[in-house]
């Protein structure tokens, strides 16, 4: 404990002579806690450790949410290829050409330029028609990665008779077809605006199915995924969590339950204090204390027993409390005790200025008579509002009172007895 | 140090929280998309309006183009059923007189198309044109896909009559469903329709079936020319007689919006006229005359007309009736016997 410290709180000072060892330890964090001279080794660790962790996470985050926005972006172009054989026509599932935007480029490319390759649009249920007389035919049923397309052996469920050939058209005429591209290599085929009953079909011509194609589906995606804006709030997350374990999370957890506490006491505090202040009672040193022990109100609970001298001197020069159901007995039984001890010139200095400011003047004055001359009756002294003459005068009239009672009351027995006779 | 075990505790389960936040990053594209078809049963159109347009203008293209050039080779491609033997017989006539039949105008402009939504082979297509330049009226037109791998074709063309209220129908962009020939629940089936009215052009008022349909103009027209051929030969004791037959292989039918078909059917009829008193049987119009071509008549005279009638068969009712809506007819072939 510094010197100086005694100026500011004896209280305090008597205290920690009085306080056990582990106390101590608490004592010194709370004495000092703006000095901040010595951190705590939990505040060591929040600060030191846990702080410069979120504060990396906050910044790998953020990096990362950058990275994704920028390097690693997922692509917004993304082309799907796949080499097919085996079949004459090609068919996309419905469903497939929207698969990651309305727009999208199909190109066929076949093996060799011999025959002229055909990619159309039509809805479903034309593409099934055109097919449905075919053996088999290939199917692309979506993507299998991002970069190539699955493909499936497709059958005709219903095998319609094909048409003959005077009234049947080339496969590029067909009305049915909303688009219809042809070339003998690298055809490509835009469809803007493909809902999910659009489907491809691509003929490779007669022959064309050992050969095979390579078909490449191209979309560009008006909604790219975005990774970096997770990673920008886990960031702006952990930088505040970052800055709380250095701050509140460094504080040792009772003195954050503390001020709660301490929130409410101090209106007590202040409340008897100014009652003190009111009555003068309290001397020189003690105004600048009552900061002091605000500020450590656990010490003084638990020093309190110990204190009593001190402690109890309010209590003791309390004459200005008019109810007596509001005395503390024991205190003042003790207090009582003391008086009688510890020499009078303490109560004559403390309780002579408060003698001129109570409500009731004469009575203070009876009762400080009282402890002085009639110290051997405390009790009465103490719990009476009645001063000793009031009661000696109040035994007089009661002795008088039954005195004169008893002679009425014998007057009317002897009356009663007549009448019974 | 409980305090401090569990804020260590917590600390580890917050850096494992941010590791298996940050493992599994680096870069990639996002989920694989898969293919959702849509569950939805609602029948779509079998063609948008557009198409309609562009298979119905290639086609009327094509029917120019062989019309001016005089010529019916183009129109197989683009012309099946009964209009394909009326567009013949109505080019040859042309390149004899000089000039296409009025009758055969049809109108570029449309006032209402009728897609089916059914998914099979044969599709039929009902496209309504508007009025011709020359005020004639409203063709009905039947644009008819056979199978998966054939196109559309114009097999029919009626002439709506003047004035007559058609039915509603679906509209284009939900589509209509294509009616069957033996369709329940109407006033009678389609093909017993088309049979009993050939049956009342025949016979006209004298036709057990005379009730059933509302009077028409191709039964007016008729009756009329009956009668009027019928006094001619009476003055020569000669006989004619017009036998009509329905061909309910070719019809085409469609579901109105009240739940009846309009039916476009073909019927033939052949008109044999016999001329009395050892007289010569000749042409009753310029269309037989330039089909004949020739001067070498004898005193029987067969022309063979092919009709397309227009049948609106109402849902069965206490009065319903079935109503002729339109027609068309032309001499195809004459002869004499």
């Amino acid at each position: 404990m510094s010197p100086d410290q005694d100026v500011i709180d004896p209280l305090k000072n008597d205290s920690v002579e009085h306080d056990s060892a582990a106390s101590d330890s608490r004592e010194t964090k709370d004495g000092e806690p703006k000095r901040a001279a010595r951190p705590t080794r939990h505040a060591m660790i929040m600060r030191g450790i846990v702080t410069p962790i979120f504060g990396l996470l906050a910044v790998a985050s953020v990096v990362l949410g950058v990275l994704n926005a920028t390097m690693w972006k997922p692509s917004s172009q993304i082309t799907a290829t796949s080499t097919i054989t085996g079949a004459r026509y090609i068919v996309t599932d419905p469903g497939v050409l929207p698969l990651l935007d309305q727009k999208v480029t199909l190109t066929v490319d076949p093996a060799s330029s011999a025959t002229q390759v055909c990619v159309a649009l039509g809805s479903a249920k034309d593409v099934a028609g055109w097919v449905a007389s075919e053996t088999s035919y290939q199917r692309i049923t979506g993507l299998s990665s991002w970069s190539t397309l699955a493909t499936q052996r497709g059958k005709s469920t219903t095998q319609t008779a094909a048409t003959n050939d005077d009234d049947a058209v080339a496969f590029k005429d067909s009305d049915m077809w909303s688009q219809v591209k042809c070339g003998k290599s690298n055809v490509t085929l835009t469809s803007a605006k493909t809902n999910d009953s659009t489907m491809a079909i691509i003929d490779l011509g007669k022959g064309g199915g050992s050969r095979g194609a390579d078909v490449s589906m191209r979309w560009v995606r008006s909604q790219v995924p975005d990774f970096a804006m997770p990673f920008y709030l886990s960031g702006g997350l952990l930088a505040v969590v970052a800055v709380l374990c250095a701050s509140v999370f460094a504080m040792p957890p009772h003195k954050r339950r503390k001020r709660m506490v301490e929130g409410k006491a101090t209106i007590h505090t202040d409340l008897s204090f100014a009652e003190r202040a009111e009555q003068g009672l309290i001397g020189a040193k003690l105004p600048e204390s009552v900061p002091a022990r605000k500020r450590h109100r656990h010490a003084a609970h638990r020093r309190g027993a110990k204190l009593a001298d001190e402690v109890q001197e309010a209590p003791v020069e309390s004459p200005v409390i008019v109810d007596p159901a509001a005395r503390n007995l024991v205190a003042d039984q003790q207090a009582a005790a003391e008086y009688s001890g510890t020499a009078a010139d303490v109560l004559g200095t403390s309780t002579a200025p408060a003698s001129e400011s109570v409500i009731d003047d004469l009575d203070m004055a009876q009762s400080d008579t009282a402890t002085e001359t009639a110290s051997s009756a405390p009790d009465d002294e103490a719990t009476s509002v009645i001063t000793n003459d009031e009661l000696q005068a109040y035994f007089a009239r009661l002795a008088q009172e039954v005195q004169h009672e008893h002679e009425s009351t014998d007057g009317q027995q002897a009356d009663e007895e007549e009448g019974n006779r | 140090m409980s305090k401090r075990w569990n804020s260590l505790k917590k600390l580890s389960v917050a850096a494992t929280a941010i590791v298996a936040l940050v493992l599994p990053l680096g870069a990639c594209e996002g989920q694989l998309p898969t293919v959702t078809t849509s569950t939805s049963s609602k029948a779509t159109p079998d063609l948008t309006e557009a198409q309609e347009k562009k298979i119905r203008t290639k086609i009327l293209k094509t029917l120019d183009e062989a019309d001016e050039a005089r010529s019916a080779d183009g129109y197989k491609a683009v012309m099946g059923g009964p209009q394909l033997e009326i567009r013949t017989s109505q080019v040859t006539i042309a390149q004899k007189s000089g000039s296409m039949n009025k009758y055969a105008t049809i109108p570029k402009d449309i006032a209402q198309v009728v897609i089916p939504t059914d998914d099979g082979w044969p599709r039929s297509v009902f496209t309504i044109t508007t009025t011709t330049d020359d005020q004639q009226s409203q063709r009905l037109l039947v644009l008819d896909q056979n199978s998966a791998r054939e196109n559309y074709k114009l097999v029919a063309m009626a002439r709506l009559f003047d004035g007559v209220s058609m039915p509603k129908f679906e509209v284009p962009t939900s589509g209509s469903q294509m009616g069957t020939a033996k369709d329940e629940g109407l006033v009678t089936t389609p093909t017993e329709a088309l049979t009993q009215y050939a049956d009342v052009l025949q016979n006209g008022s004298n036709s057990k079936y005379a009730s059933t349909f509302t009077d028409d103009m191709l039964r007016q027209r008729i009756a009329t020319l009956t009668s009027t051929v019928q006094e001619g030969i009476a003055r020569n004791n000669g006989t004619q007689e017009q036998t009509f037959t329905a061909v309910p292989d070719q019809m085409w039918i469609m579901r109105t919006a009240d739940g009846g078909d309009l039916v476009v059917g073909r019927i033939d009829s052949v008109w044999t006229r016999q001329a009395g008193d050892g007289r010569e049987s000749q042409p009753a119009s310029d269309d037989e005359k330039i089909l004949y071509n020739s001067d070498q008549y004898t005193s029987t005279m067969k022309v063979t007309y092919v009709n397309v009638v227009a049948l609106y068969i109402p849902q069965a009712g206490d009065d319903a009736q079935i109503t002729a809506v339109g027609a068309d007819r032309q001499p195809v072939k004459v002869e004499a016997l």
